[in-house]
């Protein structure tokens, strides 16, 4: 027969109550702070793939700030786009009717007048801003990229001869995107179109306006076109992009959830369970010291 | 032919021993909660017979004398003894080092989205912020604030590591020193013992003393005892020695100190004496403290190779463009590991240092839209610069190996605690004190007591009878 010493059933009443106590407190915590994940050594391999998913999610939240200011150069470029585009369709139709021929020396300076003013306003334009940056001066972003001179416009943004026409901003891991185009690719090109058209019809030079000028018209709006095309892509793209990334985000954060936080009701359930457990453990030991022989001995 | 007395001293031999009993039972109660107490057993024997076999037979055959107490022993299992100390050495250090590493957890704080990790990422995302923005002065400043950030968690942590080994050290001293005061009091006892035990006596409690301390000798260091025996007559003397790794740190009545250098040396760890021997540990508080004390600075180590590739790689890429005012060359950071890393006087003095765009290609000259090396900087984040892994990702898995080791411990202590209390049960189920045991055998010595008592009161009555009635004629014929 096993012998069993006072002192060994107080011990033993002990530990119950201690290891009910600690499965309760432990119980009581997750519930508390609703997490079950709360230092690494409660599940090492867990705490790496929720630091891992923390920084892809931080990743993620950067690559859409980002994109948000991509999108914001590339709108405000856009918009100003389709402003020289309606521009630009305005100054055809001048040139159409100074092609006429028939007009008085009059009605052809008022029109290389409009054509004057049309210059001025897409001097204005090349000089659109998004934030504190000149949107078509390229890297030279700080100072504006046309500036007048004589009835002109000249360019003193970034160039690509110079390799500093681009901005270029990171959308993803490895994805690069370039956000701008520079003054010198659609701006300048216009400015000599139109001052030839001007010139022409403040010459009455007709012939010119129908053979060359007319043209040289329609290749610039199609140039503006095509500009502006590819930034509606991109656009696109971004939204896109950004529309993936937030289903991304919720997934890694549902992982994240997964691993880290405790399912209420269950961590409850285990609770009421440890409470029982230390209650049990509590009237056990109260039992245990109530009778000893003392009790029979007169 | 006994004495006419004979029958009343067989009851007072009766009533001493009973008594002697009695003040044993007393004594186990009174121990009832004292540690390291063995409960105590009086060895009741019958006394020697009155004469040795004779051919008169004037009596029938050898008349007993009654009853003797010859010993009172402890009732002790010394193999459970060692088994007990071996685990409590094993608990011991194990619960040094997951209490150490408990601490080194909560140095990290993770996980958390604001600790050194999440940091470090934040501090890469504000270059790519500066990519975008290259020449705002408020995005240049947040670049600033996200460095300040992660200097100052780099500092945090290395402090909280760096403050544990000087703790552990301590600790070590203490414990050193508690176990040379111990080995004092076991050398002294051993002496005491040496001399009872010559003399024939049991000297139980000083035993269940001795033990006690060795026990707790237990707890500081792996310890072997060897009972000594005299070289002689090969009896026990009573002495024990007392062994730590080959060092007689106890021997007979004399205690040697424990020296305090400790080794680490050639994945051995323990002690080294001033003559250069090394003393081995593979339990107690030492070795789990020392071990201890490995653990740490290997993730001090860790943290530090961390915050130099950090600085050397931010610096590399820093040093490669070029700030708003065209100059390139600069570094980033200042300092070489966790503890001395800051950002550079230069770059918090001129946010414009912050070199954000590539170095243009000669002739070309510098643009302040470009941020390129913004870019650059931005994509150190996911580049694999340390032992084939990116920063952040060196740093997730220094953490989870910090968790795992973490984990490993304190299971392996918990399992051990079990271990230590199975043991200990099985010590309490020996030697461990009963009161409803010691209560029974009271009533049983106090019966025993009260029917000596009788017996004596019978012979009394006996030898009255003889004094009373056979001299009542002389008195009367007187």
């Amino acid at each position: 027969m096993l012998r069993v010493s006072t002192s060994q059933i107080m011990e033993s009443s002990l530990t119950g109550i201690n290891d009910a106590y600690t499965q309760f407190s432990v119980a009581q915590s997750q519930v508390d702070t609703g997490k079950i994940l709360q230092k690494p050594s409660d599940n090492p391999y867990g705490t790496a793939q929720v630091l891992g998913l923390q920084d892809q999610i931080s990743e993620i939240d950067q690559y859409g700030r980002t994109m948000d200011q991509a999108n914001g150069f590339l709108s405000t470029s856009e918009s100003a786009l389709s402003t020289v585009s309606n521009l630009l369709s305005q100054a055809r139709s001048i040139g159409i009717q100074g092609a006429n021929g028939s007009l008085g020396n009059d009605t052809l300076t008022a029109l290389a007048g409009q054509i004057q003013n049309i210059i001025g306003q897409l001097g204005e334009i090349g000089n659109t801003s998004y934030g504190s940056q000149y949107v078509f001066g390229g890297q030279r972003s700080t100072v504006p990229p046309f500036a007048a001179s004589g009835s002109s416009f000249t360019y003193n943004g970034g160039t690509s001869t110079t390799g500093d026409d681009s901005i270029n901003l990171t959308i993803g891991r490895g994805e690069s995107m370039t956000v701008n185009v520079s003054g010198d690719k659609v701006f300048t090109p216009v400015f000599a179109a139109l001052g030839q058209l001007r010139d022409d019809l403040a010459y009455g030079n007709t012939n010119g306006i129908s053979q060359n000028d007319l043209a040289a018209m329609d290749a610039q709006i199609n140039n503006v076109l095509g500009v502006r095309a590819d930034f509606g892509s991109k656009i696109n793209r971004i939204s896109e992009t950004l529309d993936r990334n937030a289903q991304t985000k919720i997934s890694f954060t549902q992982f994240v959830s997964n691993i880290q936080d405790a399912n209420i009701p269950e961590s409850v359930v285990h609770l009421q369970t440890a409470q029982t457990a230390y209650q049990a453990a509590l009237e056990a030991t109260a039992k245990t010291f109530q009778n000893s022989l003392l009790d029979f001995i007169k | 032919m006994p004495s006419t007395f004979y029958g009343m001293e067989i009851g007072s031999r009766a009533l001493t021993t009973n008594q002697i009993a009695l003040d044993v039972v007393g004594q186990n109660i009174a121990n009832i909660n004292t540690p390291g107490y063995s409960r105590q057993v009086v060895d009741i024997q019958e006394s020697d017979p009155f004469t040795p076999p004779d051919l008169n037979h004037t009596h029938p055959g050898a008349l007993g004398t009654g009853v003797t107490a010859a010993s009172i022993t402890r009732v002790r299992d010394n193999y459970l003894d060692q088994q007990y100390r071996d685990a409590n050495s094993q608990q011991a250090a194990l619960n040094n080092i997951s209490d150490t590493l408990g601490q080194v957890q909560s140095a990290f704080n993770e996980p958390s989205t604001s600790g050194l990790g999440a940091q470090m990422t934040n501090f890469f995302n504000s270059f790519s912020d500066l990519s975008s923005n290259p020449q705002s002065d408020a995005v240049r400043s947040t670049v600033v604030n996200q460095a300040q950030s992660v200097v100052s968690m780099f500092h945090s942590v290395s402090t909280s590591l760096s403050q544990i080994a000087p703790n552990l050290q301590t600790n070590i001293t203490d414990n050193i020193n508690n176990a040379n005061n111990i080995a004092q009091q076991i050398a002294s006892l051993n002496h005491t013992i040496r001399f009872s035990v010559a003399a024939g006596d049991h000297p139980n409690d000083l035993e269940d003393q001795r033990d006690n301390l060795v026990d707790q000798l237990s707890q500081i260091a792996d310890v072997q005892v060897v009972e000594v025996r005299d070289p002689q007559s090969n009896q026990d003397t009573g002495e024990v020695n007392v062994n730590v790794g080959g060092y007689a740190l106890v021997q007979g009545d004399t205690a040697n100190a424990l020296p305090t250098q400790v080794t680490t040396s050639n994945g051995v760890l323990g002690l080294v004496t001033p003559s250069n021997d090394t003393i081995p540990l593979n339990g107690g508080n030492l070795y789990g403290l020392i071990k201890a004390t490995t653990l740490v600075s290997g993730y001090l180590k860790n943290l530090d190779s961390l915050a130099s590739q950090f600085i050397t790689s931010v610096n590399a890429q820093h040093s490669l463009g070029v700030g708003l005012d065209g100059q390139s060359g600069r570094n980033f950071f200042t300092g070489n590991n966790a503890a001395t890393i800051a950002v550079s006087s230069t770059i918090t003095s001129n946010l414009d240092t912050i070199a954000a765009a590539a170095a243009p290609a000669p002739p070309n000259t510098f643009a302040p839209g470009n941020g390129d090396n913004a870019t650059a900087l931005a994509a150190l984040s996911t580049t694999q610069v340390i032992n084939g892994f990116s920063l952040t990702d060196y740093y997730n898995s220094s953490i989870a190996q910090i968790g795992a080791d973490t984990q490993s411990y304190q299971n392996q202590a918990n399992t051990q605690q079990s271990v230590v209390s199975q043991v200990q049960n099985q010590q309490q189920s020996v030697s461990g004190v009963n009161l409803d045991e010691e209560l029974t055998k009271m009533l049983q010595y106090q019966r025993s007591y009260q029917a000596a008592a009788r017996v004596i009161n019978v012979m009394d009555a006996c030898v009255d009878q003889i004094i009373s009635s056979l001299g009542s004629t002389a008195a009367t014929g007187g």
